[in-house]
């Protein structure tokens, strides 16, 4: 086996940290889009503290990026959707409140997941970064955790479909590479399959056996493995997430 | 306040009482959660970070 | 040549946007360095990722540095990757906090 080269490594980390700050600027836009479907003052509260916090993950993400050679505001300006990196599971909106929660869910355990590989990572300021999402992603989570308990509680069955519905564009998300270089040079602290694997666990353990299983697996037509999706951002969901001031930067 | 670990040893910042309620996961902030006071019925602000993290893959050998 | 500590005594003018108190008594004042040439570089810790304020500190930061004598450039780093606890609030910072209905 020969070594990687540096170049293909920072490329890697590039794809990989972008396919998350993407996904994290998809998935803030869901927040705000969707705050006036909150059925209380609290919901409101939180979609909003959500979507701030997670526009935050996408600026400190992106001014990392600059670390690893992109331009910060050629990153905000993108001016074309097949430029953008998000995940399959974003791209379809929410049908119902229940798929709402379920889908945001899986987005923020997804997220968090692909993250914690980078907890040990070698560059501390990356690690940090990553330690930080996750001490504020723990209180996304335990919002959704709450909606959950009522499902739960009220017997509402559509909430669990919508999970099992969603639960093959989530797991695509994590797909590998045949090598995953950043795991073998010892800047993933675990391979991509495993972390897949943890993931679908602790869905399937947050329906408390009340899983329907999660369907087929999703269609690799199309899949991208730099930008860590199949196909095309939507253009509608384009239109929503794009910068539409030119005056204005998140950083 | 009881049954939540998140929110073990939580008094209201007024009366120091430990009987509330939380009303908010998200407060006046992002950093902040909203809890009422049932002894002197204030509404008063917590900052969360207490640096939990969710549920995360084990990795060996990883210093916690 | 202006020094650290004349930075770090400029500095308590600038506050945290949410409690006024002074971004050191916050803990969120980390570092600040001066080389030769008279560029200052000041290391912050913003606790929250989302920080809506992050701007305006930048913006009251350079302001207050830039007008001591001998400074010829400031550079300010959010820090988003330092870690931030309460423990690093200092005690009167916090009980002023208390009294504004802010639990810490």
């Amino acid at each position: 086996m020969t070594t990687p080269d540096k170049d293909a490594l920072g490329e890697a980390l590039r794809n990989d940290l972008l396919a998350l700050a993407d996904s994290k600027l998809v998935l803030a836009n869901w927040y705000t889009t969707c705050v006036h479907n909150g059925r209380s003052l609290p919901d409101f509260a939180a979609l909003l503290g959500m979507a701030t916090a997670t526009f935050g993950h996408t600026r400190a993400l992106y001014l990392y990026l600059v670390n690893l050679g992109c331009d910060y505001d050629g990153l905000e300006r993108r001016a074309q959707p097949a430029a953008f990196c998000s995940m399959n599971l974003l791209d379809r909106p929410p049908e119902d409140w229940e798929d709402f929660i379920a889908t945001v869910y899986l987005a923020e355990l997804a997220m968090w997941t692909f993250a914690s590989g980078f907890l040990g990572h070698p560059d501390r300021p990356l690690a940090g970064l990553i330690r930080k999402i996750g001490e504020e992603s723990y209180f996304h989570l335990k919002y959704c955790q709450g909606w959950q308990s009522i499902f739960t509680e009220t017997g509402n069955r559509r909430y669990g479909a919508a999970l099992a519905a969603r639960l093959p564009a989530a797991l695509a998300w994590f797909r590998a590479q045949e090598d995953d270089l950043l795991q073998a040079a010892g800047q993933r602290d675990l391979p991509l399959s495993t972390l897949c694997q943890s993931y679908r666990a602790e869905v399937l353990n947050s329906l408390g056996g009340a899983s329907a299983g999660d369907g087929p697996p999703a269609s690799l037509d199309g899949w991208d493995p730099q930008r860590r999706r199949a196909g095309t951002m939507p253009q509608r969901l384009f239109e929503i997430i794009r910068l539409k001031d030119p005056g204005a930067v998140l950083r | 306040m009881s049954g939540d670990r998140d929110f073990a040893g939580v008094r209201c910042p007024h009366c120091a009482s430990e009987a509330l309620t939380m009303v908010s996961l998200f407060g006046s902030s992002v950093s902040e959660v909203m809890f009422r006071c049932g002894q002197c019925r204030t509404v008063f602000n917590w900052v969360k970070w207490r640096g939990t993290l969710p549920p995360t893959p084990t990795v060996p050998d990883r210093p916690s | 040549m202006v020094t650290v500590d004349a930075v770090r005594e400029a500095l308590e003018t600038v506050e945290d946007p949410h409690v006024p108190v002074s971004l050191r008594r916050m803990g969120m004042l980390r570092d600040i360095a001066i080389d030769d040439g008279g560029v200052v570089q000041v290391q912050l810790c913003i606790p929250c990722l989302g920080c809506p304020g992050v701007t305006l500190l930048r913006e009251a930061i350079e302001q207050c540095v830039t007008a001591l004598p001998g400074v010829s450039r400031v550079v300010v780093d959010a820090g988003f990757f330092l870690p931030w606890s309460r423990d690093m609030v200092d005690a009167e910072a916090k009980a002023l906090m208390r009294t504004s209905g802010i639990q810490i």
